[in-house]
């Protein structure tokens, strides 16, 4: 901005925070960085094993059975 | 900073990369300490706003756009940050500047001669703009110490870039009485603001 009374601002000498309290603050903002950084974990694909349908099947036919044996004792069947 | 590198940072800042954290720091600590200590006139008051400026920014980081402006953000927050302090406090435009605190570390100037005539105007400036209300004071620095464009700077003060505008012209003209009531202004610079 070409403005005289602007650049009379602009040229006032700049501030640097104290070097103790720069490096303090960077390392507070790392910590807090850390923390919340995505942690990346490679996680296995999901994969059934070729013999889990059959396992699968026969826990279905044993709970199946184990009912109709209690509605027998029960007598509802 | 271009477009292109600021993407970068604020991608980096989402992945909480640290390198880009550093690169950020080093490119807006200096600017925004300086915007901090000539708005609050006090050196204490100036370094906990841009601690707690850099804290929100890392707490936030994550949920950055990635089109946003860092500049026109760690402005904003350091200006509200700023506003709560007075709030905070009560000071409003009460506060009285400590020309002592804000000198500067490591200046380097050629000769004592130029050391001194360049200091008389350096004080004359800052206790011209320390003597200015907030308002007036805080548009200032966004544009000549914070090197803001006006409409960066408008979006900081949450109004429309003609109302800055207006504000800016207003402050220009506030401190150029301020810096005539302490003593001689540079006669280039009198006549350019006058209205």
């Amino acid at each position: 901005m070409n403005d005289p009374i602007v650049d009379l601002v602009a040229r006032l000498p700049r501030a640097s925070v104290a070097p103790d309290r720069a490096r303090r603050t960077q390392a507070r903002c790392h910590r807090v960085l850390a923390r919340r950084a995505p942690v990346h974990r490679v996680a296995p694909p999901l994969r059934w094993p070729s013999w889990s349908p059959a396992l699968i099947g026969l826990a279905i036919l044993y709970v199946a059975e184990a009912m109709w044996t209690a509605a027998q004792a029960y007598g509802i069947r | 900073m271009d477009r292109e590198t600021e993407a970068r940072l604020v991608g980096g800042l989402q992945a909480g990369d640290p390198t880009a954290f550093d690169e950020v720091y080093a490119a807006f600590n200096d600017r925004l300490f300086t915007f901090l200590l000539r708005l609050s006139c006090r050196r204490d008051v100036a370094e906990d706003l841009v601690e707690e400026t850099w804290l929100r920014l890392v707490t936030h980081a994550a949920r950055l756009r990635s089109d946003t402006t860092l500049g026109s953000w760690l402005f904003t927050v350091a200006r509200n940050l700023h506003i709560s302090y007075l709030r905070s406090r009560k000071l409003e435009d009460t506060v009285s500047s400590d020309l002592v605190g804000l000198w500067p570390y490591g200046v380097q100037r050629s000769s004592p001669f130029e050391d001194t005539a360049a200091n008389q105007l350096e004080r004359r400036v800052e206790r011209a703009l320390a003597s200015l209300p907030s308002r007036s004071r805080e548009v200032l620095l966004l544009v000549a110490a914070a090197g803001l464009s006006p409409t960066e700077a408008a979006s900081v003060c949450g109004i429309s870039p003609e109302a800055f505008r207006q504000r800016l012209s207003r402050a220009r003209t506030q401190l150029t009485r301020a810096l005539e009531a302490h003593t001689d202004v540079p006669a280039s610079v009198r006549c350019e603001v006058v209205p």
